[in-house]
């Protein structure tokens, strides 16, 4: 029911963009993709040729009375695993077959059988009841994510890039890193409370000289940004989980709750993992925003805006913002890809159980099925949305269409 | 994908940014930080690789997997600047030790990187045509995977080993990087002096080492330190999920692994090794952005 | 209408201060046109920037600046909010870049009445509409929903024109308005300023480097050179009887129809000074055939005769026309140089 929804719904999109960017512009577009997605899926499946063993592991198989390519599926299965196993996951995978008809079996299953196959091949879980159970997790995490890191992004964003241009006025300009630093040294050697006095000191000193404007405020905002940028995922989440879950207990790490426990509960599990998301992506987003911004800023039509006396707010929200937003939808559309790589180790942190976690764990029991699956899954997302968004331009961004049509 | 979206956010994200410098800009305190990077980071890889040369032998360095009973969990002291480990290692010549992997990872990585990806890119950026489409289709196929998703799979099939995990890494810089490189190509190819060249009937392949060579220069080495402060953190985000090279070989995000257990009464474990990663990628990231902005024509004429 | 008094403006650079516009004094009456010539670097872009509150960041104004009798100084910051873009307003040079591309034309039409004059929307639009028919666009209602990557480029300027009368101005100030144009459209836009300006008794000024269209477009002519006026008046007085060495050089350097053909023009020999480290004396000392050792020492005041017409004032110590302008280059010519020693020899310029 729901995905013939979702069907119906992506059907529309799709006519509504061959009605806005013209059929020609928009098949191209998705046929392009499809290509890709095509090549991708192919490319996935063809790796997994090497997971067959050598000339006298292939010999060794079959005197065991196995096929000679079973190699994945006597690793997936264990090797207390029967030959009448063995030879059925060979069948099902098609292992015997050549490239062509090993891939064809395996899109023929995803697409028209529309199944996903086994999440774990020992005990015979399901992938689709897996991802039933965890895909939810994932789904909330990267949407609580996104909207933190969005909400501080955006603001600081243009705020940053406005003031860009003006006079600097307030702090000395060494303060913010020097106050990073010092934070850093006091953390190792002062101690947890010390440290939370101090960082709490230098935020509101830091929160002062952005909120006080001037080109100081876009320095520190850039400053600050520079860093989060440089901070790997991990270390992030390690140090939010030593401050949050071990040194205070402000966060319990017993487990991912769903909205049917309440709301409260809900966001109880969660708002640690969301937050250090967030934080990761904020960067990203601010920094290109700030940039387009800054570039549209010194347009000319950003003067003629001011020379017809229209108010800041009025030029940077109207003016400005609106053809930055285009590429604000582009960077989130590309940013999947990080957001995907930091769930993974965010819910390795947190003991998030969501499909991330799943990952390492048929990882550690090489599932290659599974993952074979998941990577291709996870592709034709990555490439559908960002064609989506890529052809939905033409209907924001009249230069785009400009361009295409020409 | 022919990806408007993708030729919008020009190459990567990092280009954007870096057009994103305040005119003006304080330059004094920008110079200070940048010399202090470049400190940093001769700093990091200097005692590395020293580490690795003369081992033991150098003062203040031990067996990174010497059992110590006195020490068990002992924080940092003028003996032990990085404290100790839950067996009493010593976390400072771990961190000095798990570097070798980590750095080499990170170097070995970017070179393959911009050997390959940059000669792809400077031949679809420069020639166009039947090149220019197959290295792109590359690109998107390549580049539709989300990295750690993509380094996992080729992990798993192929197993754990410094040469797959190379391997692994290589299949992601090589595809950005080549991006990059093919977007700056073309803006170049475009310039008056490469057309003049072309009537004046030089050789292309002349022109494409002598002409645009040069011109793409700058941005290949601002990116190779982009580049290498990324594949740093990929690399450390494979070990602390316990997915790059096998134990004993310690790393740098191996440290934090093992360190992590143990968060509540040794923190410091943890500590050090992340700081050192996140000074050293903020290094990487200052200097390659840094030489972007100065390499940037356009802004230096401003 | 506008009155200037002594306006200076300074930009920070972190290469030090640079005065780009120096103690320009100015007063302009109502449906006057005035153009201030000079060449690029002038100042004349900064100028009409600061008279619309258009500085950069990094620029700080002296002096005043009185428009329709207020000091814009002396505005409230509610008034100051309704001001800019009512009482003056601005059309600028390169009708590419000036309209928003992701904004249609009705949108950029209608904001500023709707901001600053409260119309409702369906009255904006139809005054929106009436406004492009003002400015000769054929099937305005069309135009109004298109974006401006759909418009030629004389058609774009007239859309930027018409913008900047959506609030019935009093003082339009016009930075090159052609000069991104093509020459047959060039025309066609002056003409409709001029209409436009008399149509609804508007003051302007006319801000180009092209004499030839201040000469047949303003009443009066202020000649600008590093940020300073060098020499005011009307039209024909500063054509005619130019007292100036610099109206004279620019004028002596394009092409004039009233020489006999193939006569050679004279370029003005070396370089504007440089502002950030600019002459004590006059600005143009260094390159005029008329400099005097005082022109070094001091920077000559803008006046003119007591008994002038028109209010024609220069500043210079040695002006052409007058014996005393007579004797410094007969000095200058016997010396081989003038007093920065630039030498005197005959330049010869390019064949026409």
């Amino acid at each position: 029911m729901i995905a013939i929804l979702v069907l119906i719904a992506f059907l529309g999109l799709c006519g509504w963009i061959a009605y806005a960017a013209g059929p020609k512009f928009a098949l191209k577009r998705l046929g392009g993709a499809l290509l890709v997605l095509v090549l991708v899926t192919f490319a996935v499946s063809t790796m997994l040729q090497f997971t067959n063993g050598d000339e006298s592991t292939k010999q060794a198989l079959e005197d065991l009375g196995v096929s000679r390519n079973s190699q994945p599926c006597v690793t997936a299965l264990g090797t207390g695993a029967s030959v009448e196993n063995v030879n059925a996951c060979v069948e099902d995978r098609g292992l015997d077959e050549n490239l062509f008809v090993q891939y064809g079996k395996w899109t023929k299953q995803l697409v028209i059988d529309r199944d996903l196959g086994l999440a774990f091949y020992k005990n015979g879980e399901k992938l689709s009841d897996t991802m039933k159970q965890r895909l939810p997790r994932t789904a909330w995490l990267f949407l609580y994510s996104q909207l933190i890191a969005l909400v501080l992004a955006v603001p600081l964003g243009i705020w940053s890039a406005y003031q860009a241009g003006r006079k600097g006025r307030g702090l000395p300009s060494w303060a913010m890193p020097a106050g990073v630093g010092l934070i850093l040294l006091i953390g190792i050697f002062g101690g947890f409370r010390i440290t939370t006095l101090f960082a709490i000191v230098v935020a509101a000193v830091a929160l002062y000289s952005i909120f006080a404007g001037g080109r100081l405020a876009d320095n520190n905002t850039n400053f600050l940004a520079f860093a989060l940028l440089s901070i790997p995922v991990f270390v992030l989440g390690e140090t939010f989980r030593y401050a949050f879950a071990v040194e205070r207990n402000v966060y319990s790490l017993s487990g991912y709750q769903p909205w049917s426990s309440g709301a409260a509960e809900h966001f109880k599990s969660i708002w640690l993992p969301a937050i250090v998301l967030g934080l990761a992506a904020t960067p990203v987003y601010l920094r290109l925003l700030r940039a387009d911004m800054i570039q549209n800023l010194q347009q000319d039509f950003v003067s003629v805006a001011k020379a017809k006396g229209m108010s800041n707010t009025h030029i940077l929200l109207r003016h400005v913002l609106r053809p930055s937003t285009v590429t604000l939808i582009t960077v989130l559309g590309l940013n999947i890809a990080q957001l995907v790589n930091g769930a993974i180790v965010v819910e390795f942190i947190y003991d998030l159980d969501g499909m991330g976690s799943y990952l390492i764990a048929a990882f550690a029991r090489r599932e290659f099925f599974a993952v074979q699956t998941i990577v291709a899954i996870v592709a034709a997302l990555f490439i559908l949305t960002n064609t989506l968004i890529d052809v939905l331009y033409t209907a924001v961004d009249p230069r785009v269409k400009a361009d295409a049509d020409s | 994908m022919t990806n408007v979206a993708q030729e919008i956010a020009v190459g990567s994200q990092h280009a954007a940014e870096a057009q994103a410098a305040t005119p003006g800009g304080d330059g004094k305190r920008r110079n200070v930080l940048f010399g202090l990077a470049v400190a940093w980071l001769v700093a990091v890889v200097g005692i590395v690789v020293l580490g690795w040369i003369f081992g033991e032998s150098l003062p203040g360095l031990r067996d990174p997997a010497a059992i110590n009973q006195d020490a068990i969990n002992a924080g940092p002291s003028w003996r032990y600047p990085f404290g100790n480990a839950s067996f009493g290692e010593d976390v400072f010549s771990q961190v000095v030790d798990g570097g070798r992997i980590s750095l080499f990872v990170g170097f070995s990585v970017t070179a393959i990187g911009i050997g390959l990806g940059g000669a792809m890119g400077l031949f679809a950026g420069y020639y166009r045509g039947v090149i220019d489409g197959i290295v792109r289709l590359i690109i998107n196929v390549m580049l539709s995977i989300p990295a750690l998703l993509l380094v996992i799979f080729i992990v798993t099939i192929r197993g754990q080993s410094l040469a797959n995990v190379i391997l692994a890494l290589s299949l992601l810089a090589i595809p950005a990087l080549a991006r990059i490189v093919r977007a700056s190509t073309l803006q170049v190819a475009d310039r008056e002096f490469v057309k003049a060249a072309e009537v004046l009937g030089v050789k292309r392949a002349s022109i494409l080492a002598r002409e645009v060579l040069p011109n793409v220069m700058p941005t290949l080495i601002s990116f190779a330190f982009l580049t290498t402060g990324i594949i740093i953190v990929v690399e450390g985000t494979l070990s602390f999920l316990g997915l790059s090279v096998q134990p004993p070989t310690l790393t740098w995000g191996k440290i934090i692994a093992v360190g992590r257990a143990k968060l509540d009464v040794a923190p410091h474990v943890v500590a050090f090794p992340s700081l050192v990663i996140f000074l050293t990628v903020l290094s990487l990231n200052f200097v390659g952005d840094q030489l972007l902005k100065r390499f940037d024509i356009r802004e230096a004429s401003l | 209408m506008l009155r200037v008094t002594d306006l200076a403006v300074d930009f920070s650079t972190p290469a030090g201060t640079l005065r780009a516009v120096d103690g320009v004094t100015l007063d302009l009456a109502e449906g006057e046109t005035f153009a201030i010539v000079g060449e690029s670097g002038s100042g004349k872009s900064v100028f009409a920037r600061t008279l619309i509150n258009l500085l950069a960041g990094n620029g700080t104004r002296t002096g005043t600046i009185e428009i329709g009798g207020r000091d814009i100084d002396g505005l409230s910051k509610g008034e100051a909010k309704h001001f800019f873009g009512v009482d003056v307003s601005m059309v600028f040079q390169d009708p590419m870049t000036s309209l928003n591309p992701v904004k249609r034309v009705d949108a950029q039409l209608t904001e500023a009445m709707r901001y600053h004059l409260k119309v409702s929307k369906s009255e904006a639009k139809d005054r929106a509409i009436a406004l492009l028919k003002q400015v000769h666009i054929p099937s305005p209602e069309q135009r109004m929903r298109q974006y401006p990557h759909e418009l030629s480029g004389g058609m774009r300027q007239r859309v930027v024109i018409a913008m900047a009368l959506a609030c019935e101005p009093r003082l339009l100030i016009a930075d090159e308005p052609t000069t991104a144009l093509d020459v047959t459209v060039q025309k066609s836009i002056l003409d409709l300023l001029d209409e436009l300006r008399i149509e609804r008794k508007m003051s302007m000024i006319l801000i180009t480097h092209d004499l030839g269209v201040a000469r047949g477009r303003a009443d009066r002519i202020g000649v600008m050179y590093a940020g300073r006026l060098m020499e005011v008046g009307r039209t024909s007085d500063l054509f005619s009887d130019m007292r100036h060495p610099y109206t004279q050089a620019l004028l002596q350097s394009i092409p004039n129809p009233a020489l006999k053909s193939h006569s050679r023009l004279q370029p003005i020999p070396g370089r504007p000074p440089n502002l950030l480290d600019p002459p004590q004396g006059c600005a143009f000392a260094a390159r005029c055939r008329h400099a005097q050792p005082d022109c070094l020492n001091s920077k000559p005041p803008l006046d003119g005769d007591s008994g002038s017409e028109g209010g024609h004032r220069w500043a210079c110590y040695h002006p052409v026309g007058t014996p005393a302008g007579d004797a410094a280059l007969a000095a200058n010519l016997d010396a081989g140089e003038n007093a920065a020693g630039l030498p005197m020899k005959e330049i010869v310029g390019e064949l026409v």
